[in-house]
């Protein structure tokens, strides 16, 4: 396999790593626009091109034998750039990294076949440690589709749900499953607490439908909540 | 003139650019003319989470309310000699101005035309201080009395080469252009009428300091000024 690599000095180390630890191993030439990037090539005794501007990469006529290329720059401008004189050079799988997500579009425009989400992995990384009563879904195999949704169960601990409530709402194609705050397995039946974690894993489409399912039903659950105590009150109101 | 620029001359690319979604629609049918434009891109450089629908191709840039990157990474996507820069948010954008640079480009006659200034009274202030002072005492781009223009028009060439700055790379295009090539290939129009930008949280004193260092360390990196001169001038726009 030939690949070729256009990376920024930041990410440049670690889209090596991954080439150099595929079997059989890939012919691969690396062209960046830093200097830096130049002395990781020589350090591993890789094929290096460097370039002032990613217009002078059409002057590379080899491309053309290659199989892959991977666009791997600070900004999506340039790695649009770079998807362009792939598809030029006719190089059948393009793989590009996508700082915004808005950009997903314009990217698959100009031939990327492969998009790396780096803002999902992001946000969705931080997401996890700071958003809790709500939900956040990470892209596992993007090649396939597949997420992972997370819901850190706070205040809903109040409620009294419990994972079967979910279960029966859960059609074919996504498993579904939560664990308290020792890594323990929840059974079915005992009401969520503070501090346990819904997982739900399946499809995009499937999970993202699921998803705004469940909010639904711990809407019910809270308007139930809000009910039985407004009730009370107007008991004492009355009496 | 257009005739003679959408028959007989090379098409060019525009590159728009807005940090609002709710700009004036009807610059959009301008650009749609397949004879004048080759590919039409908005670049939008603001905060916001939602898509802006329109015929043409949008980039959303990572760095928010870096107008510079609008200039570079323009001249990169750029597939034609000569690319126009539009601010979508212009009240001034008016089709003969456009027509008259493009005559005057597709002519050879300039290498840049910058007309309509995108200024506010604080920019404009910061701008006279620490840039313009420095460009009166070197003697050059006198005529760039605004610290940046809502119509750029020029060789894609020029923003490519030029270094770029926070917010007004159009000026550092124009002064490396009368350093390398001559005084006489920018143009520099004033058309009576200005874009008056809404900056909020006193930005402006970082994008002028920020255009004169860079213009100093390009004209350093051009062998211009020596780097003796060159401190003295930091000092100055340090101090004013």
């Amino acid at each position: 396999m030939k690949v070729f690599v256009a990376a920024s000095k930041k990410y440049a180390k670690n889209v090596l790593e991954v080439l150099q630890s595929l079997s059989p191993k890939p012919f691969i030439v690396l062209a960046s626009l830093d200097d830096e990037v130049g002395v990781l090539a020589k350090m591993l005794g890789i094929e290096f091109v460097k370039v002032e501007d990613v217009e002078k990469l059409y002057v590379l006529e080899k491309l053309e034998e290659f199989d892959v290329a991977i666009a791997a720059f600070d900004d999506d401008v340039y790695n649009i750039a770079v998807a362009r004189v792939a598809k030029s050079m006719g190089i059948p799988i393009v793989i590009a990294f996508m700082h915004s997500v808005l950009n997903r579009e314009e990217m698959i425009r100009e031939g990327v076949s492969n998009i790396v989400d780096i803002e999902n992995i992001i946000s969705s990384y931080l997401k996890q440690f700071l958003l809790h009563d709500s939900w956040v879904v990470i892209k596992v195999i993007p090649a396939m589709n597949f997420v992972v949704a997370l819901y850190k169960v706070v205040k809903r601990g109040l409620l009294g749900v419990n994972l079967r409530v979910f279960i029966e709402n859960v059609g074919g194609g996504i498993k579904i499953f939560a664990i308290d705050k020792t890594g323990n397995f929840i059974s079915e039946d005992k009401p969520l607490e503070n501090g346990d974690t819904i997982i739900v894993i399946g499809l995009e489409d499937k999970v993202m439908k699921i998803v705004s399912e469940f909010e639904r039903i711990f809407r019910k659950y809270e308007q139930y909540y809000a009910m039985k105590y407004t009730d009370i009150h107007r008991l004492t109101g009355y009496g | 003139m257009l005739g003679v620029v959408g028959k007989g001359h090379q098409r060019v690319t525009a590159i728009t650019y807005t940090t609002r979604k709710d700009f004036d629609r009807r610059i959009l049918s301008f650009l749609s003319n397949k004879d004048i434009f080759y590919d039409t891109y908005i670049f939008f450089y603001g905060i916001s989470r939602e898509r802006i629908y329109t015929r043409f191709r949008t980039v959303y840039l990572s760095v928010p309310y870096n107008r510079g990157y609008v200039f570079k990474y323009g001249s990169i996507l750029t597939r034609t000699p000569v690319t126009f820069y539009l601010n979508l948010e212009s009240k001034c954008f008016n089709r003969k101005i456009v027509e008259e640079a493009f005559g005057d480009i597709s002519t050879g006659l300039y290498s840049l035309y910058i007309s309509t200034p995108f200024t506010s009274d604080t920019l404009k202030t910061f701008y006279s201080n620490k840039v313009y002072k420095l460009l009166k005492e070197l003697g050059l781009g006198l005529n760039l009395l605004y610290p940046s223009y809502s119509i750029v028009l020029g060789k894609s060439r020029v923003f490519k080469d030029s270094p770029y700055t926070l917010w007004s790379s159009e000026i550092l295009a124009a002064i490396l252009m009368e350093i390398a090539v001559g005084k006489d290939r920018v143009k520099v129009v004033n058309n009576n009428c200005s874009d008056i930008l809404n900056l909020r949280y006193d930005v402006e004193k970082i994008f002028m300091e920020k255009l004169a260092l860079d213009l100093i360390a390009m004209l350093i990196d051009r062998k211009f000024i020596d780097e003796k001169k060159a401190v003295e001038y930091i000092d100055m726009v340090k101090s004013g």
